[in-house]
């Protein structure tokens, strides 16, 4: 990989108008809007938009912007509202961005022409709203078709219960480039290194050794690269017991020996308690969504060398307070700007960031296991958990959204 | 009677103040019950951390975590470490019960990090509540309002 791929600004401009006006982005889930008049100010690439839902209850992308004189007409992360009202002139629209009204106008206008703009293509699977600027855009469920699978088992790791995203987000911004993080999501090799410290909490609170992998072949956690630059981390064999220490070790927990259909008051408590970690699989959806743990990761490219990350925690519809209550602290584990995780993670982007100053160094390195990786077929490529084999993936999709240029 | 409470509250505030500025995180952690906890909401305006979702929610041995990571060595944020200067005012002491065993104290804080030739401000308000045990006044709870909590913020892995 060329190191203008992370720092040159005009690779960036490129890939606002080439990737993320191109392609399908995540914008929300659909609990975030459950009702009528919700709605969530986010952006596509560094587009602003907002996600609503409309009377009529179908979710709808507007751009954050007055066809007026370009004014924000909402400023809010996040609300209830029957539309929006541009301040500066008083221009009126509703929840799907049509123009409602102008004020002191005699002359007919053109409503169609004067109404918010709106990304052409919004498609959802199982909650999830994607949007796309690109008319010719391939149907969602195309783009993401190998990792479906991947999504239902994330969106059914409580069985039946709904899943509710928190409307409370633990949000970070870092000094270095926006697919550091979109790497890193489906990177298992720097987990024992970037994280030695999250093993060594664990390891002085259960008093044995903690870790998720080793450098053994025969490890069976894999990696898993999929045809739209979409990637799975599968760390299923070999994580249960480290989700279970950090499960654990969760403010509040329920006492070591507790009888936990009776602390939590249900019947069959033990599955839902322990479903509170997720399944222990990373499913990174290109370019801008991770799905791991019990969190909605999103990425928001900034300007070249600046993104900010968003993490919700998913809570549950239809269980004791107790279990959500243990999901939040589970997710404040490791997530956001306090966690015990996440922040190693950005020192490490912004460190890299440091080191891509060196011009006289090109060439960064991205071809751990291109020996044993086993392509599969039809562009699927697995390999051994520590391998770079996911990244090998998105930057092939990347390529290809970018041009052969490039 | 708030007034008379007023210096020796100052006082444990100046301590725990000076402790964290200082790194010592051993004699910060004595300054708190065993069963205290130290928060900050992601929501401001959050009246109740418990259900909703937090920067941070520790109980005791969550800050023993915290204050292990950060000597470890390999929490990275912290290598090299955060320097912090913090300052506290406007602090008001409000009994909360009858026997005046129990107080809250409020106070607005400034917190100054240093790290790679930047100097970060970060403000907002504290909530202490305190507990009279054996005589001595020890922490309850400490709540940590930060402005700016729901906004993306660069790692704040030190203590507040």
């Amino acid at each position: 990989m060329h190191r203008d791929v992370y720092v040159d600004p005009d690779v960036f401009a490129a890939e606002m108008e080439r990737i993320f006006m191109r392609t399908w982005v995540y914008v929300g889930h659909d609990s975030e809007v459950p009702k009528p008049g919700d709605y969530k100010t986010t952006a596509i690439g560094t587009e602003p938009v907002i996600l609503t839902r409309d009377k009529e209850g179908e979710v709808q992308v507007v751009v954050n912007r007055c066809s007026h004189r370009g004014a924000a007409v909402c400023l809010l992360p996040r609300g209830n509202s029957s539309g929006f009202r541009c301040q500066f002139h008083g221009w009126t629209f509703g929840l799907d961005g049509a123009l409602a009204a102008i004020p002191y106008s005699e002359e007919a206008v053109d409503k169609e022409a004067m109404s918010l703009t709106r990304p052409p293509r919004v498609e959802s699977y199982r909650g999830f709203v994607f949007a796309s600027f690109n008319p010719e855009v391939p149907a969602l469920t195309d783009h993401l078709r190998e990792v479906l699978p991947h999504i239902d088992r994330f969106v059914e790791h409580a069985g039946e219960h709904a899943l509710r995203v928190s409307p409370d987000a633990n949000e970070v911004v870092y000094d270095a480039n926006w697919k550091m993080q979109l790497e890193n999501n489906v990177d298992g090799y720097h987990l024992s290194f970037t994280h030695q410290s999250l093993f060594g909490v664990l390891q002085r609170r259960i008093g044995k050794q903690s870790r998720y992998i080793s450098g053994s072949t025969e490890a069976q956690a894999t990696v898993e690269a999929f045809p739209n630059g979409n990637a799975v981390m599968d760390l299923r064999s070999v994580a249960t017991e480290v989700l279970r220490q950090r499960l654990d070790i969760v403010p509040g927990a329920p006492p070591p020996d507790a009888d936990l259909d009776r602390y939590f008051g249900i019947e069959g408590a033990e599955d839902l308690y322990l479903a509170s970690t997720g399944p222990p699989v990373n499913v990174s959806i290109f370019p801008n969504l991770n799905l791991g743990s019990i969190n909605i990761c999103e990425i928001h490219p900034l300007s070249v060398n600046r993104t900010r990350v968003v993490l919700r925690p998913l809570l549950l519809d239809g269980v004791p307070d107790d279990i959500n209550r243990i999901r939040l602290r589970y997710h404040e584990i490791g997530s956001g700007p306090a966690g015990f995780v996440q922040p190693d993670d950005l020192e490490m982007f912004e460190r890299v960031s440091l080191g891509l100053a060196s011009e006289e160094v090109e060439w960064v390195q991205m071809t751990r296991g291109r020996e044993r990786e086993v392509d599969s077929g039809e562009g699927r490529v697995v390999s051994h958990v520590s391998d770079e084999t996911p990244q090998r993936g998105q930057y092939r999709w990347w390529r290809e959204l970018m041009g052969a240029a490039e | 009677m708030t007034s008379s409470l007023l210096p020796e509250v100052h006082d444990l505030l100046a301590r725990e103040a000076h402790l964290l500025d200082d790194r010592n995180y051993e004699d910060w952690l004595r300054l708190f019950t065993d069963d205290c906890l130290y928060w900050m909401p992601v929501d401001p305006l959050a009246e109740d951390g418990a259900l909703r979702l937090n920067v941070f929610y520790d109980d005791r041995a969550k800050m023993e975590d915290r204050v292990s990571r950060l000597d470890s060595g390999t929490a990275y944020t912290e290598e090299p470490i955060s320097l912090t200067a913090r300052t506290f005012a406007a602090l008001q002491v409000e009994p909360e019960n009858g026997d005046g065993d129990r107080l809250v104290a409020r106070s607005n804080f400034q917190l100054i990090a240093y790290r790679s030739g930047e100097q970060r401000l970060l403000g907002g308000r504290y909530t202490h509540r305190l507990i009279r045990d054996a005589g001595e006044l020890r922490i309850s709870e400490k709540r940590v309002t930060l402005l700016g909590s729901d906004a993306p913020q660069r790692p704040m892995t030190f203590l507040f």
